[in-house]
């Protein structure tokens, strides 16, 4: 089931390309999720869904320990394109890019061990915005620019000698007290 | 099919009395249109971050598109209060998404769409979501204030006629531009609370900053960076919907009343998006994006209503439904008309009944490209 599941997600994330995108960016993934599933099992594709629910049921589990997924655990406060599927990794920036010298950070809890993690949000730089990864915004404890450490509505290129934003990678740098 | 087009069409010609093609037949004359059509505009800017944005200038009864104003990458825009004079404050990259990075402070005619001027600005500015707070113009429309991020935050100071830099003001911890009434300055919020109250010389060139008592509470309840001025004071709301009513000119910034928007509604409702609410001052109502089952980290959802909120009377006076509005601005007048922007590329007008609490009804929508965050209306 499971296996299905992330064919659709795939294949959603294919759609995401361009309009569907910005949907995302303001409805928020889980909620682009379920309208999106709500279309489908009103249109054509009810027939060969092997279960009856929408996606925004998805067990959490599930997409929380999914790096491909944007409510993984580790993208608690991310507003950015997955790096891990840019041609990165999830703490690699994608061959050819910048990481960024300067990062925001969020307080995210790891749903295995139960502990909170910081995590750097590090933009990779220099190349293309990466439209063709998921595009992810979470949000948790984010503040304004007045709390620039936890603010995301900035180009964290900013400080590299090529400052286009191409897409962001979730790194774990300490434990939160 | 092409060739026997062109035989076709020069047969046709051959065997035409010449005075005959003569009267059938005036070539036109290419040309470019001198200036927009008069009346009141819409500017909504079209922020890029691979590319060129542009700042899209529509007819405010309905929603025809007057033209276009270029600008580069991750920019800011600013419009004058006349509505003739438009800035912008954006970064042109070398290659386009890599190399030296150039930002420009470019001045527009409005009426004519021409770039006016392009003064270079030190490589400070913040390559920021479009938010009106970070480009401002002084009280006195002589100054220009771009907020910098390198990530320290400080205020380029530059000439508003010539776009020269007079001064770059550290801000630390402080954000957003919030020109201080009746004299050269400005105010930001600071990161404990705080506001920062920057009086600036008549010649631009030196500052001084007051902090301010506590305003607010930045980790139980933060206020966007989005402002409203009314009745002498500027408004701010928090993330759990708390209105904040602030005097500016005084020597610190002072919180004058606070109102809880949300006091007895049920659903888990509060403000949402970017440039979230916008007040209009004609008739004392605030005009504020809301949704539902709010929690953390949901504070950039797009709206779900648009709540009309009467100032005086601290009263919703309207609840109406809306599909995915991020940001929005309001007109000043006895019958508002609401504008509101979308990141799935629209932007919708809507009318309003004063007779049903100034509740919302579509009335146009048009089409916008890249991600359309801030708008600004002249009447």
């Amino acid at each position: 089931m499971f296996n299905l599941i992330d064919k659709l997600t795939g294949w959603m994330d294919k759609m995401a390309e361009g309009s569907a995108r910005r949907m995302a960016l303001s409805t928020g993934r889980r909620s682009f999720l379920a309208k999106t599933g709500t279309v489908i099992v009103g249109g054509a594709l009810l027939p060969v869904l092997p279960f009856d629910r929408t996606f925004g049921a998805m067990p959490a589990q599930a997409a929380e320990v999914d790096e491909f997924s944007c409510e993984y655990w580790r993208y608690c406060a991310l507003d950015g394109n997955l790096c891990n599927s840019c041609g990165g990794t999830l703490t690699q920036c994608p061959p050819g890019s910048e990481a960024s010298k300067v990062s925001w950070v969020g307080t995210c809890k790891n749903p295995v061990d139960g502990k909170d993690y910081l995590v750097s949000y590090n933009d990779c730089c220099g190349r293309t915005e990466c439209d063709n990864a998921p595009f992810c915004n979470t949000n948790q404890g984010e503040r304004p620019g007045y709390r620039m450490g936890l603010h995301n509505d900035v180009n964290w290129c900013m400080a590299n000698a090529s400052v286009g934003y191409h897409c962001t990678v979730a790194v774990l740098v300490g434990l939160a007290e | 099919m092409l060739k026997l087009t062109h035989v076709a069409f020069g047969a046709l010609l051959a065997a035409a009395p010449a005075a005959l093609a003569e009267d059938a037949f005036k070539p036109e004359q290419v040309s470019v249109k001198e200036t927009i059509d008069p009346g009141p505009n819409v500017f909504v800017y079209q922020q890029e971050w691979r590319g060129a944005g542009s700042l899209a200038i529509f007819a405010q009864d309905n929603l025809k598109l007057k033209g276009l104003l270029p600008t580069g990458s991750m920019g800011q825009m600013l419009i004058a209060p006349d509505g003739k004079t438009a800035w912008a404050q954006s970064s042109y990259l070398k290659r386009i998404v890599y190399g030296p990075n150039e930002q420009v402070l470019q001045t527009f005619d409005v009426d004519k769409l021409t770039v006016k001027g392009e003064a270079i600005l030190p490589p400070k500015a913040a390559m920021a979501l479009g938010y009106s707070a970070l480009l401002r113009l002084s009280s006195d429309g002589k100054l220009i204030f771009v907020q910098n991020a390198t990530p320290a935050a400080s205020v380029t100071v530059a000439d508003a006629a010539t776009g020269a830099t007079l001064q770059e003001i550290p801000t630390p911890g402080c954000w957003g531009i919030y020109p201080l009434p009746g004299k050269s300055g400005f105010a930001a919020i600071c990161g404990d609370g705080t506001f920062s109250t920057v009086t600036v010389s008549a010649d631009g060139k030196t500052a001084s900053a007051e902090a301010s008592a506590p305003i607010f509470n930045p980790d139980a309840d933060p206020i966007f960076i989005e402002d409203e001025s009314y009745d002498g004071a500027l408004y701010f709301v928090s993330y759990k919907g708390v209105l904040l009513k602030l005097d500016m000119s005084g020597k610190t910034v002072a919180k004058l009343d606070t109102a809880e928007l949300t006091t007895g509604v049920e659903g888990g409702w509060a403000p949402g998006g970017y440039q979230l609410m916008s007040i209009d001052p004609k008739i004392g109502v605030l005009f504020i994006q809301m949704h539902p089952d709010a929690k953390d980290g949901s504070h950039k959802l797009a709206a779900q209503e648009i709540w009309a909120y009467d100032l005086k009377a601290k009263k919703v006076l309207s609840r109406s439904k809306v599909s995915d509005i991020s940001s929005l601005v309001v007109s000043k007048s006895d019958k508002p008309v609401v504008f509101g922007s979308t990141e799935v590329g629209k932007l919708f007008r809507f009318e309003t009944d004063p007779a049903a609490g100034y509740a919302l009804k579509p009335a146009g929508e048009a089409t916008l490209t890249g991600f359309p965050r801030t708008l600004d209306l002249v009447e």
